[in-house]
């Protein structure tokens, strides 16, 4: 088990998927499989559990811990463990958050609570800053605050407060519209003391890093995370022409999964790891989620097709030339 | 003033701004060292007037005119001109259209008319594609055509469609958020009939820039043209570390032109140009624009200043004209 409470969340982190059985009970074997696969790729920083992708809003509490026993197994000593945090309860939340700390997870995602909608975001700043300050006083993981567009996005200021306010927190992981987007890295990563800003804009990655953000902490690292690493790599380089390379891979990937409805981003995610032979099928989603139907599946095949991947991984991405070192 | 022949809508192009008196009548003199100053900017392939920029929205058909005449005087003879073509009944854009093209333009900027609104443009594709069918009809002009992000967006069926019937039709001024924007680049560059993708994201602009846009048509270029021109050929050598270090010059002065309310964007513009002396003050912009307040002067200035803008143009910009040959 890695773990290091001054860890600065960084590089890239896939959030892996959640396998279930016909009956929608856990698949331990499936996921045990899929968090070894994830474990195996190179250039990786840490693995993300109980995160959207996991489909934390259908998972219990028992599922949660289980997830997390699972994927601490995988890593071993290889990677670092981060599992989401995920309620719309500031008291379960600290109990879900001492829960990891306790298992042995090496930093926590914090997610808005829903409890915030409906203006409190914006209008009163301080449930958010009691959300956060409540599981930081429960654990002393790192804690990395999960910033989303739309109604649950924290505006700036705050969000510089929290950081200010709760030295756990050392990264976010950033959802914001492009000039935004910006305007956040800038911001946070030039506090006194730095929080770094991993990207979530999986669906114009290359666009995001080139901003200058820290990492990408992603959803479809669960299917594309060797890209992301090249990806990374390249720009961290500073070779353009590479990373357009690879950006010219993962556009057919991500054009497919962050189409509308969004929503059934990680429902497709799951259906490309059994057509890639990664998880056996069928690929089973908790309802609400619903079974894709044919149409999707066949932009499922049509997107892995073209980005070229396998098995393994992304075919033949050990031949593409060296970043410049 | 002659028309430049089959002028292609691509690279650098600045959109100008307009000069009032305090009467809020046009004043020409200063619009005319406007323009010929944007126009003296290396790297630039032409310059659009009669846009937002120019406060199209408060200006008459004889005013539009007068100033494609001014333009064409001024600087009509060094670069081709692109014409704004503004108006809510497609019967009146044909005529602002001919106007433009008698006058000398070497293309068209189609802007989509507001009564396309209140959901027409989704649910009735066939009114935006009238629109551009009786400008493409009225004139042989090459037609940028507007792509906003808001509910006056084409789909994207239909703005591929267009593209493919419309031969007119060379290039898109996209303002799509970053996804769409990536997905517009990759779909009209596969049309049988290429169309060229302009980039009017200048809040992002070099990640804008890195999705592939062959260019960018910006209202920001009326003054900072000079740091686009250089971002823009570096991005075009692949040479990320001299596109991140102009980005980042950028990024003070979009922060403050693109600043919430998104509106008052030409509004601070006037008042960079005035605060750095290239047109004669005070600014004036005319109504429903209002003056901006002392707070925002302040945040202007700051922003020249930190972005190294001065009165003759952006300083030390030949180290990058170098790197990028």
């Amino acid at each position: 088990m890695a773990r290091c409470d001054d860890w600065q969340p960084d590089g890239v982190i896939p959030a892996a998927l959640l396998p279930f059985t016909a009956d929608f009970s856990l698949d331990a074997a499936g996921a045990r499989r899929h968090f070894d696969h994830l474990v195996a790729t190179d250039g990786l920083s840490a693995i993300t559990v109980n995160g959207h992708s996991s489909e934390i809003h259908a998972c219990t509490a028992d599922d949660q811990a289980r997830v997390l026993d699972i994927a601490l197994d995988a890593a071993g000593d290889a990677l670092p463990v981060i599992s989401g945090v995920y309620s719309d309860n500031t008291l379960e939340a600290a109990r879900i958050a001492r829960m990891a700390d306790d298992h042995g997870a090496a930093a926590l995602l914090i997610f808005p609570p829903h409890s915030i909608g409906m203006g409190g975001g914006q209008s009163r700043p301080e449930m958010a800053r009691a959300h956060l300050s409540a599981i930081a006083s429960a654990t002393d993981l790192p804690l990395i605050v999960f910033q989303y567009d739309g109604p649950y996005a924290y505006r700036l200021d705050d969000l510089v407060g929290h950081c200010e306010a709760i030295p756990a927190i050392r990264a976010i992981k950033d959802k914001s519209p492009p000039p935004l987007h910006e305007r956040t890295i800038n911001t946070l990563q030039s506090l006194p003391r730095p929080v770094n800003v991993l990207t979530t804009c999986s669906a114009w990655l290359m666009s995001s890093l080139v901003m200058g953000a820290k990492g990408v902490l992603s959803g479809s690292g669960s299917v594309i995370a060797d890209l992301h690493v090249a990806l990374w790599n390249a720009v961290q380089a500073n070779d353009l022409s590479r990373a357009r390379e690879i950006n010219a891979r993962i556009y057919p990937t991500a054009q497919c999964f962050y189409s509308q409805p969004i929503c059934d981003q990680h429902n497709r995610m799951k259906e490309a790891l059994v057509m890639l032979g990664r998880l056996d099928g069928p690929a089973v989603v908790r309802p609400p989620l619903q079974k894709l139907g044919e149409a999707e599946l066949a932009n499922i095949r049509a997107a892995i097709d073209a980005t070229g991947l396998d098995a393994r991984g992304a075919s033949g991405l050990n031949n593409l030339p060296v970043a410049a070192e | 003033m002659a028309r430049f022949k089959d002028y292609e809508p691509h690279g650098v192009i600045p959109a100008t701004l307009a000069a009032f008196d305090t009467d809020f009548e046009f004043d020409w003199k200063e619009t005319r060292r406007h323009l010929a100053f944007v126009a003296q900017t290396e790297g630039i392939t032409a310059i659009t007037v009669n846009g937002h920029a120019s406060e199209i929205h408060a200006c008459s058909f004889d005013e539009q005119a007068r100033m494609m005449d001014e333009a064409g005087e001024e600087i009509g003879d060094r670069i081709p001109l692109i014409a704004g073509v503004y108006a809510d009944g497609s019967i009146e854009a044909v005529r602002v259209a001919k106007m433009a093209a008698d006058r000398g333009a070497s293309a068209l900027l189609c802007f989509p008319p507001a009564s396309m609104g209140f959901g027409v443009i989704q649910r009735r594709p066939e009114t935006g594609i009238t629109h551009m069918k009786m400008i493409a009809d009225a004139t042989d002009l090459p037609m940028i055509v507007f792509q906003y992000q808001n509910e006056l967006a084409y789909p994207f069926d239909t703005l591929v469609q267009m593209c493919d019937e419309i031969d007119n039709i060379r290039a898109i001024k996209d303002w799509s958020p970053p996804q769409v924007h990536e997905r517009h680049i990759k779909a009209l560059h596969s049309l049988t009939h290429p169309v060229n993708v302009l980039s009017t994201n200048s809040a992002w602009l070099m990640s804008s820039l890195v999705m592939g846009a062959d260019g960018l048509l910006s209202g920001a270029g009326s003054v900072i043209a000079d740091l686009q021109a250089a971002l823009f050929r570096a991005v075009l050598a692949q040479d990320l570390a001299a596109a991140q270090e102009l980005s980042d010059r950028i990024w003070f002065t979009t922060q403050v032109f693109y600043a919430d309310p998104f509106g008052d964007m030409h509004n601070r513009m006037k008042e960079a140009l005035v605060l750095l002396g290239r047109l004669d003050g005070p600014a004036v912009v005319r109504p429903p624009l209002m003056k901006l307040t002392e707070t925002e002067f302040a945040r202007i200035a700051e922003a020249m200043s930190a972005a190294g803008i001065a009165r003759d143009g952006a300083t030390g910009l030949d180290a990058f004209a170098v790197a990028a040959e």
